[in-house]
């Protein structure tokens, strides 16, 4: 049996080519003088070959049993079923979470507070090459402007973007001293802008505009130190501490169309038949202050119904609201409500 | 189909070296559209692909096997070169069935293996008809040319010696079943 085993494992290496040179010879001689040894080689090769083949065989079948690949030919596979039903499935996710929760897309134009003092600011930057003699309807259009946060100005209707630049040019191109009347163009600026409260950006955003509330033009009456103009529920008085700072009224001028005060051309000639036209917005992007260029008195954050007083006192407006005083004062930015708080001054206003 | 894992370069020669047909399918199925695209694009067709790629599949696995073989080009890239050397032996012979004689062609079809004296038809009977243990230790040895240790390891017997013993029992039970079955005149 041992014997038997060697010889086999011997038949073997010779086969594999595992012998040494000295054992080749022998086992060649051996094949040579023993014609049974050597039929015993030929059949263990033959075996072997043919186990190497069932070998082959096998594993020719394992390929073709599991690793057939359908080339796109049999589309109902279970490969593509899966495929497509993963496919199907994540768009379905994404229309899902898309549509349900993902918060659609609105400009924070209400919620933010700080946003409009952002604006606010901007619009400082804006406009400081204006020397300070930037007009109402520049400011308009500025206001307007600066309240579409985060839309691209280039979003905005080409065309009314266009009219407004022509309408500020003309503004810009006139004189600051002339009070010309503008009431055709003031009212297309405000036709405009009441026309795009709602402009279309995009197909699902809509950008709102500031909204006037109510405008008004209230005649002042000079009574001596105290004039007293009432119209509805507001109340303007004018304190005139003394003739010298009259030249500082110029806020109060009346149109000289209106007065037919062409005689004087003084602005603060008539003080008894002022105006002081006082515009009430209200502000998309919760802005609480005012904005006084020109004529009109812009206010925000007021409603219609609120009493206002509005004194002058040594050439600055005050505006009585509540209990607090404010002072006013003429600038081309936007400003906040700051509260006075100088007591002499609220004593020379009670 | 899709249980199938896929496995790296260095994970392919360790698994081919135990004798894991799995890696020699996951590679079947990762590369089949790149030997198809070489296939197609090189005068072949549909229903050569499959031989061409099971015959370089089979020569990685045994090349693998060696004890000298080191991997020092991607897997892809040297699965490749066999597909190529393969299919361009293929070509050739292609282009000489054109145009040599037809008797010529079957000489070139199928060379039977030199062991002329026996059956051939009768050995690969009782191969099949070997038990299943024995003929896949006998196929993991010889053709795999597995190491005795990774044998044992696979099959789950003790040590090298009794796949060794295990071996030489199962050789002698097919010697044994092929010439009972030869005609004594074959045999002698």
């Amino acid at each position: 049996m041992e014997q038997d085993q060697k010889i086999y494992e011997l038949i073997d290496a010779y086969l594999r080519d595992e012998l040494k040179t000295e054992e080749m010879d022998k086992f060649k001689y051996k094949m040579r003088t023993e014609p049974e040894f050597a039929r015993r080689v030929e059949l263990q090769e033959a075996l072997i070959e043919e186990l190497k083949v069932a070998r082959e065989a096998e594993l020719r079948q394992i390929l073709k049993e599991q690793g057939k690949v359908n080339y796109i030919q049999n589309l109902w596979s279970p490969r593509w079923v899966y495929a497509s039903a993963a496919i199907v499935t994540g768009f379905l996710a994404l229309f899902v979470v898309l549509k349900y929760f993902v918060p659609q897309t609105e400009f924070p134009l209400v919620e933010n507070t700080k946003t409009e003092e952002t604006v606010s600011n901007e619009d400082t930057g804006t406009e400081e090459d204006s020397e300070g003699t930037v007009r109402r309807s520049k400011n308009d259009q500025v206001s307007d402007t600066n309240n579409l946060i985060a839309i691209d100005s280039t979003e905005v209707e080409p065309d009314m973007l266009a009219a407004e630049s022509a309408e500020e040019q003309d503004v810009e191109d006139e004189p600051v001293t002339e009070a010309k009347p503008r009431t055709t163009k003031k009212q297309d600026l405000t036709n405009l802008r009441q026309e795009s409260d709602k402009i279309q950006v995009e197909d699902d955003v809509e950008v709102k505009r500031d909204r006037l509330l109510e405008s008004r033009t209230i005649k002042l009456e000079v009574l001596g130190t105290q004039v007293k103009a009432a119209e509805s529920t507001n109340e303007v008085v004018v304190l005139q501490e003394s003739a010298s700072k009259k030249t500082k009224n110029k806020l109060f001028r009346k149109d000289k169309e209106e007065s037919g005060d062409e005689a004087t051309g003084e602005a603060i000639s008539a003080p008894d038949e002022r105006m002081l036209k006082l515009e009430l917005w209200e502000s998309n992007v919760n802005f609480k202050g005012y904005l006084w260029d020109k004529e009109t008195l812009l206010l925000y954050d007021v409603n219609p119904s609120e009493t206002l007083r509005f004194k002058e006192l040594n050439g600055a407006l005050y505006m009585k609201r509540g209990a607090k005083y404010y002072q006013l004062k003429r600038s081309a930015k936007f400003e906040s409500y700051v509260p006075l708080s100088d007591p002499t001054i609220i004593k020379s206003l009670e | 189909m899709l249980g199938i894992r896929k496995y790296s370069d260095t994970q392919l020669v360790e698994e081919i070296q135990k004798g894991n047909e799995e890696a020699l399918v996951s590679m079947y199925r990762n590369y089949y559209t790149m030997v198809r695209n070489f296939i197609l694009k090189n005068n072949g067709s549909d229903e050569e692909i499959d031989d061409v790629f099971q015959d370089s599949l089979i020569a990685v696995w045994q090349n693998v096997n060696k004890d000298d073989f080191i991997l020092t080009v991607k897997m892809s890239t040297y699965l490749m070169s066999i597909v190529k050397n393969l299919w361009f032996k293929q070509l050739k012979k292609k282009h000489r069935f054109t145009v040599v004689e037809d008797g010529i062609q079957e000489r070139l079809v199928y060379e039977e293996p030199k062991s002329s004296a026996y059956d051939a038809k009768v050995i690969r009977e009782m191969v099949a008809a070997l038990d299943e243990t024995c003929r896949k230790l006998l196929g993991y040895f010889y053709f795999d040319q597995l190491e005795n240790r990774v044998i044992a390891e696979k099959m789950g017997f003790a040590n090298t010696n009794t796949v060794k013993s295990k071996k030489y029992q199962c050789f002698k039970k097919l010697e044994t079943m092929v010439k009972e079955n030869f005609e004594r005149d074959d045999l002698l």
